[in-house]
């Protein structure tokens, strides 16, 4: 591979100061100043690639470019020269290109045809990253509980660690999450967790950027679930509609596409919301049909309920998995219906309630003067704003963060529909909806959001309840072996002494009868 | 990208007129009765690329627009003020997401009258942290 210098080019700023030449600290009130005009960026980035160099990224005060060290020769006439650095403490340091201090004079300085353009441009040097593959001992908040970690307690508590090692780990399959993007965090590179590249959605930047750290965070619930998925992200909160068409278009097509959001308007019939708000009804309208084309070709589609009294669209589309949250208790594991998750009955589509299921949410507990479900502890940017959620993991820029809403339950469930779609490739999204439904486990305590009450059976705070990755993989094995499943005993039994279940190795019934007497 | 580019979602008008908007629910079973076919998206693309405006994605729904706060006032004669909301009411009450919305009611031009149903400029989702 031919090696190439990564650089930094600042166009002409729109307050007629250099950005180089700033002597005050530049903040978000004066950063504008230091915006381009779309013209002048144009121009710069025409040139630039006149001249040959490759255009990385672009945004309204830089533009990023690469280029061979033979070409920065020819045009700057600098010859920048190799440096290694660690950018993670312990690990083999990298190589990249800096330039001289005379060299760095000469590139403030840009030739002719760039210099209407452009105000100087600068090698780009590697950060040094802080955070770490582990989460840190974060302590335990005096009003909350003991927290959960990425992926081990959340596979055990979703019953997926069983499913893994039947080599259930939703190999093969593609999940998309449209959220606010995706950091390479070492987490998932230490796990060996495949993340296809961002896309970005209408109006978004920067795919390697996280700033809030929530798309980041939540995706390793995915991975928790079904360990071999491959994640695609989508930055695209700009536009919901437009990311979701992103992801749609995608290669390779996803089988499944998760989101941890969701508009707070399910308390009003559609004709009520278009007469209040146009606007906004006719966005959503868009994004109902959206959603139901992709389910209509057969992708998974699973959305977040809402945090407390929220009552989420598109969570609430009938074709949808609808997520809502079960706390677990420690020690004793009993779960409940998390009263940080909302439930609710659809006004938008009478006769239609949320949650379908569930997946891990704290319950709330107050801190300071909000309230919080600090049960899962998710990998983020450091410095995002989650990385500085309360209660604190000891660092606001340590890379990990505290927090559980339905925005985790969601890929939790999209995880675990992967282990089923890799099971049997040619489940329906209805099909998938159904399984997960029909087996999960009955929550029958606690109270949502909402203040819905959970009982036995299907109830209105929890749906069919906490997500069953085990037995959900299990009925993916046929209908002989699901009627084997709900069976009695006796009727289980008469199955494998005349011979009804499929002939299979001691090992397998060894396997699945472990399985049964563990439920 | 500069802070007066704006972006909006133009939902489509079928050749025979009707769009997404008339259907009080759509659902997986209905959906495909509304898509627009290739053809006249193209059209519809192709008008919008004339006004000046870049077209970002297309769906058999929609088309994802972008161009300047200017460019969209004169072409839809309307004012765009910018808003900001907050993206989770907790925990991240102080993280905000701006955007634009029209303070006149939209007026689609007449040559895109045969292809556009409606102009509508996204309103950020909340999230569930």
């Amino acid at each position: 591979m031919t090696e190439s210098i990564l650089a930094v080019v600042s166009p002409r700023s729109v307050g007629g100061l250099s950005i180089f030449d700033a002597e005050d600290s530049i903040t978000p009130e004066t950063a504008q100043e230091f915006n381009s005009e779309e013209s002048v960026i144009r121009s710069a980035r025409n040139e630039l690639q006149r001249l040959g160099f490759k255009i990385e990224n672009e945004g309204p005060i830089t533009i990023s470019i690469s280029g061979s060290p033979k070409l920065f020769q020819n045009v700057f006439g600098v010859k920048p020269h190799k440096e290694k650095v660690e950018m993670v403490e312990g690990l083999p340091q990298v190589d990249y290109f800096a330039a001289t201090p005379e060299e760095t004079e000469k590139l403030l300085e840009p030739p002719q045809t760039l210099r209407p353009s452009i105000e100087g441009i600068v090698m780009a040097h590697p950060a040094e990253l802080f955070e770490s593959p582990l989460p840190p001992l974060a302590p335990v908040h005096q009003n909350a509980y003991r927290y959960f970690t990425v992926p081990d307690d959340i596979a055990v508590m979703l019953r997926a660690s069983r499913v893994h090692r039947l080599n259930g780990t939703g190999r093969d399959v593609v999940v998309a999450m449209i959220d606010s993007g995706q950091y390479a965090h070492p987490f998932f590179n230490w796990h060996g967790y495949r993340v296809l590249p961002t896309l970005l959605g209408p109006g978004q930047s920067n795919p390697g950027e996280d700033l809030v750290g929530h798309g980041t965070g939540e995706s390793a619930n995915i991975f928790a679930a079904a360990p071999d998925i491959s994640l695609r992200p989508i930055k695209g909160l700009s536009d919901a509609v437009g990311s979701f068409n992103v992801a749609i278009g995608s290669t390779p097509k996803p089988h499944i596409i998760t989101n941890s959001w969701g508009y707070n308007v399910d308390n009003q019939s559609w004709q009520q919301l278009k007469q209040t708000n146009l606007s906004l009804y006719n966005y959503l309208k868009l994004l109902e049909a959206t959603v139901s084309s992709a389910i209509a070709n057969g992708i998974v589609v699973c959305f977040s309920c809402g945090n407390g009294t929220k009552r989420g669209f598109p969570s609430s589309h009938p074709d949808v998995i609808s997520v809502g949250g079960v706390h677990v208790n420690y020690p004793d594991l009993s779960l409940e219906a998390s009263s940080y998750a909302s439930s609710f009955a659809s006004t938008l589509y009478p006769g239609r309630r949320c949650p379908d299921v569930c997946g891990l949410t704290g319950k709330a507990v107050k801190i300071g003067n909000s309230n919080r479900a600090p049960s899962i502890l998710l990998p983020v940017q450091p410095g995002a704003s989650l990385d500085a959620i309360t209660p604190s993991t000891g660092a606001s820029d340590d890379g990990w963060g505290l927090f559980s809403g339905t925005s985790a339950a969601c890929p939790q469930v999209a995880g675990v529909a992967a282990l089923l779609l890799q099971k049997k490739p040619g489940l329906s999204p209805k099909d998938v909806k159904k399984k997960l439904v029909d087996t999960a486990r009955d929550v029958t305590t606690g109270t949502s959001g909402t203040g819905e009450s959970a009982g036995p059976g299907k109830d209105d705070a929890t749906g069919a309840g906490l997500v069953d990755a085990k037995w959900s993989y299990i009925t993916t094995f046929g209908d002989v072996a699901a009627e084997f499943i709900s069976g009695s005993s006796d009727k289980q039994r008469e199955m494998l002494e005349t011979g009804q279940m499929p002939h299979a190795v001691d090992k397998f019934f060894a396997d699945a009868m472990d399985t049964l007497r563990s439920r | 990208m500069t802070n007066q580019t704006v972006i909006a979602e133009v939902v489509l008008r079928g050749s025979d007129g009707s769009s997404i908007l008339e259907e009080e629910s759509i659902s997986s079973k209905t959906a495909e009765r509304y898509k627009i076919d290739e053809n006249h998206m193209q059209l519809a693309r192709e008008n919008l690329l004339d006004y000046g405006f870049d077209v970002i994605t297309t769906s058999p729904y929609s088309l994802s627009i972008q161009g300047d706060k200017r460019l969209f006032e004169r072409v839809f004669k309307t004012r765009l003020r910018k808003r900001q909301v907050p993206i989770s009411e907790s925990p991240l009450r102080e993280e905000e997401q701006g955007f634009f919305e029209a303070q006149d009611p939209i007026e689609i031009p007449e040559k895109l009258l045969p292809y556009v149903a409606a102009v509508t400029f996204p309103q950020p989702p909340e999230l569930f942290p």
